[in-house]
């Protein structure tokens, strides 16, 4: 030891004669001498003997290592969410370690660049036995079929649910509405880990007309989620905001222009920068509205003049998240054809960042087609709606819309056979969900 | 002494020297840097933290990865059979490449480490990882029942 500590002297000596030479340098050694002192300090953490006598030498694979907290959780964070939940069963320690809100947010951050954690969540109605399903879908490059797995909702035993629609996912969390005979509720469900909450009853009617998003505000460390309900015709009610530490809905306020405009969102209040978004529509253009989660501002999202020249109503323009950036989308018709385009904000609030992403010239069918998900090869899935059928389907670009759906009799009943990738579910009438990164995150601890 | 410019010492914690071409050490940002500093005459580099048995590995690493004309194919070889290790001895050469900064040595272990809990049982994961199990026989069959699914 103190040899080495004459050692420690010399080097911190050498390095303060120099530490005038370069500025550069002498930050080199400071962060050198740093990690020397850490790990000095780790080392002695973890009770090791130092130096080993020659006897921990040679039985040093019957000694049982204990890894310092920091290696394994760097290991683990690598692993996929069902195999941390099988990890769980390893001890006490493991389990505290995994739901730990620090692990969970190292894991969700390497995960939302893996493609491996890139899911699909898919509900569907079979009309044959009338019932919905639930999927979870790989958006990994190599799609198999063992991968894609039915889901049973994490639900409440009381709850018997005759339908069940996907209204938004972030960060492995998805808002789910279930309808019984008379009662609709919405839940907080994560797929990954099957764990779900019932969310508090909203402020309006559940008439099919809600929309939600759902984000985290950084600013107070809490999810919340915002709820808004879109009604053309009838009465107006407020846009409501729920922080899951509250537990109850809170009216916030209108948009100055509430009165005169009508708002929308197509199926969901994309979450980008710290905002909700939606089209707020007032005679014959459009703006994009976002609504950020801790200041409860509203602002103005500057659009192109492309953009501006675009006809707005509900079903023609609607705002999606891809690849972390925000996306407006539009469907155009004319006789004959429909062209559905999207553009990509590449940055956040730069008028002039508004970049064409893509263009296809699709059959009128089609009445509306939304942007789901890039792949990495640039290939985009969308959601779609079936004018004729009113089915609704996924689709990528490299799959002309044209050649799509394609019925084949199969026993006495009609099946629509398209789908994107050959292990995904088959499509029969409606299927719809959105794509998400998995994640441990706990409804429950929220 | 050794000369200046080609050779330097790394000295571990149990007093063992492991002298180096400068070339092999300095790719290492942490030994580059303390090599441009440390006074001339002694051109020894102290390891507090590593011991001689590990270093010894690290070195053999090095040497491997910084050979001329070694061609993919070898290095995979030689990785396949530098790994085999026990788990400890693997958590050693983790700790040194953590200290020593080589994220490419970190990087081949935590990926060594995560092939060896690969679909493994719960039993061999805690022994990979030195994890004593500190359930109660009814406490790990619960946690058992609660998760079964994870398992299928």
């Amino acid at each position: 030891m103190a040899q080495k500590r004459k050692n420690d002297g010399k080097l911190a000596e050498s390095s303060c004669c120099k530490k005038q030479k370069t500025k550069g340098k002498a930050n080199f050694i400071f962060s050198a001498l740093l990690s020397f002192i850490t790990n000095n300090n780790f080392l002695l953490k973890l009770g090791k003997k130092n130096p080993p006598s020659i006897d921990h030498l040679d039985v040093d694979d019957s000694v049982t290592v204990q890894f310092p907290e920091e290696i394994l959780a760097n290991i683990l964070s690598r692993l996929p969410v069902r195999s941390l939940v099988r990890f769980k069963c390893v001890s006490k320690f493991s389990t505290t370690l995994i739901s730990d809100p620090y692990f969970t947010k190292k894991h969700l951050n390497r995960a939302r660049n893996d493609h491996d954690s890139q899911k699909l969540l898919i509900y569907q109605w079979g009309p044959k036995d009338s019932t919905f399903s639930l999927y979870c879908c790989p958006l990994s490059p190599v799609q198999q079929v063992k991968d894609v797995q039915k889901l049973k909702l994490d639900r409440p035993s009381t709850l018997k649910p005759r339908s069940c629609l996907i209204h938004c996912c972030y960060n492995g969390l998805a808002i789910i509405e279930i309808r019984d005979k008379d009662r609709v509720k919405f839940l907080l469900w994560n797929p990954s880990i099957r764990e779900s909450i019932v969310l508090p009853p909203l402020g309006c009617p559940g008439d099919g007309r809600s929309r939600f998003g759902l984000g985290y505000d950084s600013s107070s460390g809490e999810y919340k989620i915002m709820h808004m309900h879109q009604n053309l015709e009838g009465p107006n009610y407020p846009n409501e905001i729920l922080a899951l530490k509250d537990g109850s809905w809170r009216s916030i306020d209108e948009h100055p222009r509430a009165n005169r405009c009508w708002f929308y969102a197509t199926d969901s209040l994309p979450f980008i920068h710290a905002a909700f978004h939606w089209i707020q529509v007032s005679r014959n253009y459009f703006v994009v509205i976002s609504f950020n989660i801790s200041t409860e501002v509203y602002i103005k999202i500057p659009l192109s003049e492309e953009l501006l020249s675009l006809k707005a109503g509900p079903d023609t323009v609607g705002v999606s998240v891809l690849e972390g950036m925000l996306c407006v989308h539009s469907n155009i018709f004319f006789t004959g054809n429909g062209t559905f385009k999207v553009w990509v904000l590449k940055e956040y609030g730069v008028k002039e960042s508004w970049m064409p992403l893509l263009t296809i010239v699709k059959d009128t069918l089609y009445v509306y087609a939304a942007p789901r998900h890039r792949f990495a090869d640039g290939e985009v899935l969308f959601w779609c709606l079936n004018i004729e059928t009113r089915g609704h389907a996924f689709r990528t670009v490299s799959r002309p819309f044209r050649s799509w759906p394609r019925w084949v009799t199969r026993g006495n009943t009609f099946r629509m056979v398209s789908r994107p990738f050959r292990s995904w579910p088959r499509c029969d009438t409606i299927q719809g969900g959105h794509a998400f990164t998995e994640s441990l995150i706990s409804p429950k601890s929220l | 002494m050794m000369s200046l410019g080609k050779l330097i010492t790394l000295k571990t914690n149990d007093n063992e020297e492991f002298k180096l071409d400068k070339t092999v050490a300095v790719k290492l940002e942490i030994i580059k840097n303390i090599v441009q500093d440390v006074d001339c005459t002694s051109n020894v580099i102290p390891l507090p933290n590593i011991d001689g048995k590990t270093m010894t590995k690290v070195v053999k690493y090095w040497k491997k990865h910084s050979e001329e004309g070694v061609t993919e194919v070898q290095l995979k070889n030689f990785d396949q059979d530098f790994l085999k290790m026990s788990h400890s001895e693997l958590h050693d050469v983790h700790l040194a490449a953590k200290y020593l900064d080589d994220n490419q040595l970190k990087e081949v272990i935590i990926q060594e480490f995560l092939d060896r809990i690969k679909g493994k049982p719960i039993e061999e994961i805690r022994e990979v990882f030195g994890i004593v199990n500190d359930y109660t026989p009814e406490e790990e069959e619960e946690v058992r029942r609660e998760n079964a699914w994870a398992f299928e």
